[in-house]
């Protein structure tokens, strides 16, 4: 049964994926999670554990082979309103200068040309882009601004719910440091609920309430963090938790010898 | 520095052509199906005037009614080609359906249809279509003749929609689900996503096609019935011995067909600015 | 403010090629409710006397009061008989050859001007054409370089016979008149020919320069030592200097076979014949008259011929004295007609209705003169017509 402030909930859901090199791949397997509205949830695990897949399956690009996925309480059968997503590889539109990539969402839903570029010159504004970048094409940007323009076209429609794939990974880490503090500000401004899928220990624990371990496809612990923010990366209760989270991860990959 | 870079490099740009002027003198001399160089210029400097040794329109009329038929026939592939190569690209059963179809028919000399275009069209033009036996005070309508802008439609069709189905198939997964998240529906991914990303191979696709089409009226226009056109005025010529007409069209053809290809060039540059640059 | 710009531009422009495509181009010919038939011809002086009644419908009505008025140059013109239009002619430029009445049988022209070989193996085929009457006969010409040797035709023969190497000669198209008479005079000087030019036997090769183009190329690189071809295809090469006459194709043995040997006619199909018979007469009366008045008045022929066509005067005064304009068919004519009969059959040119037909029979069934005799006699009831 779903809560009212609950946001996103997975029940038992799983998800095969047939290939002609291998028959079945099991992606996820009886996979739960509840995530309250406003909660910053993060996901860690191995490569090939089934993050990018729950991740699509939230975001209605995918379907749950069983089980359900339910986001504000209905069922998802396609992309639901609402919800932004930022992926770790270019999904910026290529052809359109970056003031159009953010405008994208709100050209979509119909909305008027001057009230949509203002809209997004404010959103780029939130995640420290000057206007000096709105009429680059992606291709003439750094990574790092590649990454804050991606946060920004999601975040420009104002979705309730977003939903994150390793965003910040193909950063240096000076940047993804810049990014994830961003990200904290905005998310403290707006409360969006915001799902964050990584596999940097780091990262999750700077950045959740809530960090979820995953391996082969199912949850295996979730640990709850609740140290204030700015999150002190050198703190004691800091390394303390990263030792946690990393011995729940390192128990279940050891257990089951190695990846999917 | 500047300007002298600038002469050194018009004087590498006239070698050919002088070249080519050289060889156009000598051989005209004594010749009767070469024309001196003056006899064609004298053609060219009155191109409004209707020949007064040639059965034709003036050479402005017939590069009118030329490129008219060109656009038409251009037109018409464009139309139906991006859709078709749209769809082949982006959908398994319609590539297994007209893929091996289309393979086929483009190894297909445009030229070679002309017979059958013939056959299937006649003398017909919008106007015979619209006004019937009336269609004679249409002029240029007229002189649309169906069969001649088959062939050109034929010619321009497959260039156009084999690379707008290549365009199609080589758009990214990634953009498409990332427009789908923002709600965008599948005609909102057709005009936001697909056709942009599509779009330099589409516009490739119309400047191959475009270059064809016009290599192909010179051969359409040798139809019975038409009394236009450049290639009408140069089979005219040819069989009237008038061989000055039959160069200055041939230069005409030259010229217009670098203006249309620089046009859809910039098209192509125009719409590729995105693309990063190779290195 | 850009975009508004564009946008109006575009519209001026689509409105200038509207206006354009239309040819929007002043007061339009007044319409008319005569049948409109379409005539197909080919452009050149063997079909001069169409010509000379187009361009001279000012004339044919003071003189003749049936004649062609024009509506629109070189397209368009109103058969009129006294006060009464009989029809409105379009003009169809087809081209030579098969090309008229494969035009008819796909049903683009109801009336044309072409070749009677053509004419009879769309016929023997299957198609329902009537040859309604000549235009002309003669006209064809054998041409050498200018430095041939050859001087005539008796010369032609000994160098094709003892020549060091075979010649070589061009022809317009496989069915062309000129060809066909050609291949017959060398059956009979005992002239092996053929077309490959490896052909051991072959004292003459003879090569296709193609049906619409002209020779002038082929001579001017000397890649054929002379050609076989109709007028003013003859006047143009000799007045370019590339070539002399050496004989007409008329007086090629066997001797006196080929005399007004039948080139040009008129045909049409069945139906129109039923259609739109008066139309159909008048027009062979205007062609009569046309014919008569190219015999009486070669000046004013050539003149026409010259500005219809638009070659050169020179070339027309060279290549009309050459051709006998002919409309009212002859019993030298009708004999003419089945020695293409005799010649077909010989070269197996029909393999459909006329395959076995004998030449009487073939004659019988490809010409209808009722209709043209009838023309000629009303005329001469008036007394516009002389007599034969």
């Amino acid at each position: 049964m779903t809560g009212e402030h609950e946001a996103i909930r997975f029940e038992n859901a799983s998800k095969c994926f047939v290939t002609p090199a291998r028959p079945e791949v099991w992606a996820l397997r009886g996979f739960n999670l509840s995530c309250l509205a406003r909660q910053l949830t993060c996901v860690v695990g191995p490569s090939g554990c089934g993050k990018t897949t729950l991740l699509r399956l939230a975001a209605g690009l995918d379907f749950p082979t069983s089980g359900r996925v339910l986001m504000r309480g209905r069922p998802v059968d396609g992309p639901p309103d609402g919800v932004g997503l930022v992926s770790q590889e270019g999904t910026l539109l290529p052809w359109r200068r970056a003031l159009a990539n953010v405008t994208l969402g709100l050209e979509i839903r119909g909305m008027g040309r001057a009230e949509r570029r203002a809209a997004a010159r404010a959103v780029l504004q939130r995640v420290h882009l000057g206007r000096d970048v709105e009429r680059s094409y992606p291709h003439e940007l750094s990574g790092g601004m590649r990454q804050r323009l991606a946060l920004a076209r999601a975040l420009c429609p104002n979705p309730r719910i977003l939903l994150m794939d390793e965003p910040f990974a193909s950063v240096d880490e000076p940047t993804r440091h810049h990014l994830q503090g961003d990200l904290l500000g905005v998310w403290a401004a707006d409360g969006q609920t915001i799902l964050f899928v990584t596999h940097s220990i780091e990262e999750a624990v700077y950045l959740a309430d809530r960090v979820v371990v995953m391996t082969f496809g199912r949850t295996v612990a979730e640990i709850p963090v609740s140290l204030p923010r700015p999150r002190d990366r050198l703190s004691q209760e800091f390394i303390d938790l990263l030792l946690v989270v990393r011995r729940a991860l390192t128990e279940h990959v050891d257990e089951k010898g190695g990846d999917v | 520095m500047k300007a002298k870079r600038w002469i050194v490099r018009v004087l590498l740009g006239a070698i050919v052509p002088v070249a080519i002027l050289v060889v156009w003198h000598v051989a005209s001399v004594g010749s009767v199906v070469v024309p001196s160089i003056g006899a064609v210029l004298e053609v060219l400097a009155h191109p409004l005037r209707d020949p007064p040794a040639l059965d034709s329109t003036s050479l402005a009329s017939g590069a009118l009614i030329s490129v008219l038929r060109v656009v038409c026939g251009f037109g018409l592939a464009a139309v139906t080609a991006i859709p078709i190569g749209l769809l082949v690209g982006r959908s398994r059963g319609a590539m297994d359906m007209l893929s091996p179809t289309m393979a086929a028919a483009m190894v297909i000399s445009p030229i070679a249809w002309i017979p059958v275009a013939i056959i299937a069209f006649g003398l017909s033009s919008p106007a015979t279509a619209l006004y019937g036996d009336e269609h004679w005070r249409f002029g240029l309508l007229d002189q649309l003749r169906f069969a001649i802008v088959a062939v050109i439609w034929l010619g321009a069709f497959f260039p156009i929609a084999l690379n707008a189905a290549g365009g199609a198939k080589r758009v990214r997964e990634a953009h498409i689900e990332a427009a789908r998240v923002l709600g965008a529906t599948r005609r909102q991914v057709l005009a936001k996503v697909i056709l942009p990303s599509a779009a330099p191979s589409i516009v490739t696709g119309l400047r191959v096609g475009g270059g064809i089409a016009w290599r192909v009226i010179i051969a359409a226009e040798i139809f019975p019935g038409t009394r236009g056109g450049l290639g009408y005025m140069i089979a005219t010529a040819h069989e009237q011995a008038s061989y000055e007409y039959a160069f200055a069209s041939i230069i005409v053809i030259g010229a217009i067909g670098l203006v249309l290809d620089g046009m859809l060039r910039l098209a192509e540059h125009r719409v590729g600015r995105w693309q990063p640059k190779e290195r | 403010m850009a975009r508004t710009r564009t946008t109006a531009a575009a519209l001026f422009l689509a409105g200038v090629a509207a206006a354009v495509l239309t040819g929007c181009q002043g007061e339009p010919p007044a319409k008319t409710d005569a049948p409109s038939i379409k005539l197909g011809h080919v452009g050149h002086d063997h079909h001069l006397a169409l010509y000379v009644a187009a361009l001279e419908g000012g004339r044919f009505k003071n003189d003749f009061g049936i004649y062609l008025e024009e509506v629109k140059a070189k397209e368009v013109y109103d058969l009129v008989d006294g006060e009464r239009t009989l029809a409105r002619l379009n003009f169809i430029k087809v081209g030579g050859g098969s090309r008229m009445p494969a035009a008819m049988s796909r049903g683009e022209i109801e009336v044309g001007l072409g070749g009677v070989v053509p004419v009879a193996k769309f016929a023997d085929g299957g198609q329902p054409l009537k040859i309604l009457c000549p235009l002309q006969t003669d006209g064809d010409m054998l041409v050498m370089q200018k430095d041939s040797p050859v001087a005539d035709w008796a010369s032609f023969v000994k160098a094709a016979k003892e020549g060091e190497k075979p010649l070589t000669i061009g022809y317009k198209a496989p069915v062309a008149i000129a060809k066909l008479v050609f291949e017959r005079a060398l059956v009979a000087e005992g002239i092996a020919y053929g077309y490959d030019a490896t052909d051991p036997k072959a004292r003459v090769i003879l090569v296709n320069f193609g049906s619409e183009a002209s020779p002038i190329p082929m001579m001017e690189t000397r890649a054929i030592d002379g050609f076989v071809m109709n007028q003013p295809g003859v006047a143009v090469a000799v007045a370019k200097g590339l070539g002399k006459v050496v004989s007409e194709l008329r007086d090629l043995p066997p001797k006196g076979k080929w005399i007004n040997h039948p080139c040009c006619c008129i045909c049409a199909t069945e139906q129109t014949l039923q259609a739109h018979r008066d139309a159909v007469k008048g027009l062979l009366k205007v062609i009569l008259l046309a014919t008569q008045l190219i015999n009486t008045n070669q000046d004013l022929a050539i003149d026409c011929a010259t500005r219809w066509t638009k070659y050169d005067l020179a070339v027309e005064k060279d290549s009309v004295p050459t051709i006998t304009y002919l409309a009212e068919p002859t019993d030298s004519w009708v004999t003419g007609m089945k020695t293409w009969a005799e010649m077909a059959k010989d070269v197996e040119l029909f393999t459909g209705k006329y395959a076995d037909a004998s030449p009487e029979a073939f004659v019988d069934d490809l010409l209808d003169l009722t209709l043209v005799r009838e023309a000629a006699r009303e005329l001469r009831e008036k007394g516009l017509l002389k007599a034969s």
